[in-house]
């Protein structure tokens, strides 16, 4: 049975509305469907998200200059954080990528796109 | 003892926190930019480049050409040298020895068009980029272009961009630049500058020496009068054929290379313009010297063979030129020994054109001769004392 066009765009807004924190962290295992979301946490960054369309969403962050880590970053969550329980997180999308030291010479900005399909 | 460039290249000589190259430093937008301006021929003349004695020869130190530094206050002294700028020697910075020193925000010489920035709101960080422009202005051909101030905490100051269309005003007429460094300074709420941290950004020219592959249309090593590129047996326009043949005939555009004699000697042409567009190739040299004793025949020369002769003559003999050759060639000869007579330009064998001049240089003598285009000319003749 197809997501009608209408329930897609309600996955959107939803994501859309939850989607309320991205964690950096310094764990390089493989990103995959069943890992365990963070895998160890560098800092966390309140994302820019905004609706492209009715089946497209893009969440930014921006590590700023100040912003330095002793270690090379090397994976990134898009996480949804209960602002009322701590305890109440779901983590919706991790990924790892090359190695990137975070200095105070430097920006990271993160963005992604993300459809919803019927 | 370090190379000059890795100042630049992975920021020796310069504080912890400075950027090069390397693996993990981070780039700003000089970094290609001003690899683009030294693409194009504009950078430092390093003299030390040529004085391989020289004691800061391998060395990123202050006192080497361009070297800038910075006290707090935002004062910036830049250690001077020479550059080019859109194939203008100039120097900076009061020369080589010398440097200059200016107050970033107090002093004037920063890109015309632009403004400082206003004092930020919040404490900031704030780049400068320190180049060098053409005309001499207030501080011996040193500017400088202030970015926008960003708060560290939530962003990051952008590398100013003017200077790279219009580096000097608007009523300048050389347009090109190289930069020497990026400053990075704190920028309080009063805008006073402190915390300099210096990004070097140098690059160089080099010209000499100048490094000349032999031309040959055959294979390496090969110098088969055949396959000189000597403007006549082949130009420098028929390395390749037919549909892919150059273009620098008749241009009025110069060439200089080197190729091969028919003997197999290094020589140097350069092919230019006269009497119009058209081109000639000239052989620069070296010269080339025959010691000839003639046996049972006449001989002839072309212009890429030799243009120094000392005879012997067997019997009355006759030396011409053969082929093309271009205004101004010189073929100078030495009649050593042999009662003969020795005829340069034959009225029978001379050169093809107009009037042969059939000059014995009898034995003794010496005797020196230019082409004009269309005939041989005696310009000396005399005895030579023993």
């Amino acid at each position: 049975m197809p997501l009608l066009s209408e329930g897609t765009r309600y996955m959107i807004d939803t994501l859309a509305s939850r989607i309320n924190l991205v964690e950096f962290g310094f764990s390089g295992q493989t990103a995959s469907q069943t890992d365990d979301g963070i895998g160890q946490i560098a800092g966390s960054v309140v994302p820019d998200v905004r609706v492209i369309d009715d089946h497209t969403l893009v969440v930014e962050a921006k590590l700023p200059l100040a912003t330095t880590f002793t270690q090379p970053l090397k994976e990134v969550v898009v996480r949804y954080k209960n602002p009322s329980d701590s305890s109440d997180t779901t983590d919706l999308f991790r990924y790892t990528f090359d190695a990137v030291t975070k200095t105070t010479n430097n920006e990271i900005r993160f963005s992604v796109v993300i459809e919803v399909g019927a | 003892m370090s190379n000059p460039l890795s100042g630049h290249t992975s920021a020796a000589g310069m504080v912890a926190s400075a950027q090069g190259l390397r693996d993990g430093d981070s780039l700003t937008s000089p970094s290609l930019t001003n690899l683009y301006e030294g693409l194009h021929g504009n950078g430092i003349f390093r003299l030390a480049d040529g004085a391989y004695g020289d004691s800061t020869r391998n060395s990123v130190i202050e006192g080497n050409d361009g070297f800038v530094t910075s006290t707090d206050a935002g004062v910036v002294t830049v250690h001077g040298g020479f550059c080019v700028l859109d194939g203008a020697l100039y120097v900076f910075g009061g020369g080589i020895g010398a440097n200059t020193s200016f107050t970033i925000k107090s002093d004037t010489n920063f890109t015309a068009g632009t403004s400082l920035p206003a004092n930020p709101s919040a404490d900031s960080e704030v780049f400068a980029v320190i180049y060098l422009q053409g005309a001499t202005g207030s501080e011996s051909r040193v500017m400088y272009e202030l970015g926008t101030p960003a708060v560290a905490t939530s962003g990051t100051p952008l590398i100013p961009s003017q200077f790279l269309t219009d580096p000097s005003n608007k009523t300048a007429s050389n347009h090109q630049t190289t930069i020497l460094a990026i400053i990075r300074f704190s920028i309080n709420t009063s805008g006073t500058l402190s915390g300099a941290v210096i990004h070097d950004r140098r690059t160089y020219v080099r010209t000499s020496p100048m490094y000349l592959a032999p031309i040959t249309k055959g294979a390496v090593n090969n110098r088969n009068a055949a396959n000189a590129v000597n403007g006549v047996t082949n130009t420098i326009d028929s390395l390749f054929s037919s549909t892919e043949a150059g273009s620098m005939t008749n241009t009025q555009i110069g060439a200089l290379w080197q190729s091969h004699t028919p003997d197999g000697h290094g020589m140097l042409y350069y092919a230019t313009h006269r009497s119009g567009s058209a081109t000639h190739t000239h052989r620069l040299g070296p010269n080339e010297v025959k010691v000839l004793s003639m046996s049972g025949a006449d001989v002839t020369f072309a212009f890429d063979e030799p243009n120094i002769w000392i005879i012997t003559t067997d019997a009355a003999r006759k030396l011409n030129p053969t082929g093309t050759f271009p205004a101004g060639h010189t073929v100078e000869i030495y009649h050593k020994a042999g009662a003969h007579t020795l005829h340069f330009d034959s009225t029978s064998g001379g050169h093809s054109t107009d009037t042969k001049i059939n000059q014995d240089v009898a034995n003794g003598e010496y005797g020196k001769f230019v082409y004009d285009g269309a005939n041989w000319h005696k310009v000396n003749l005399n005895t030579v004392s023993s």
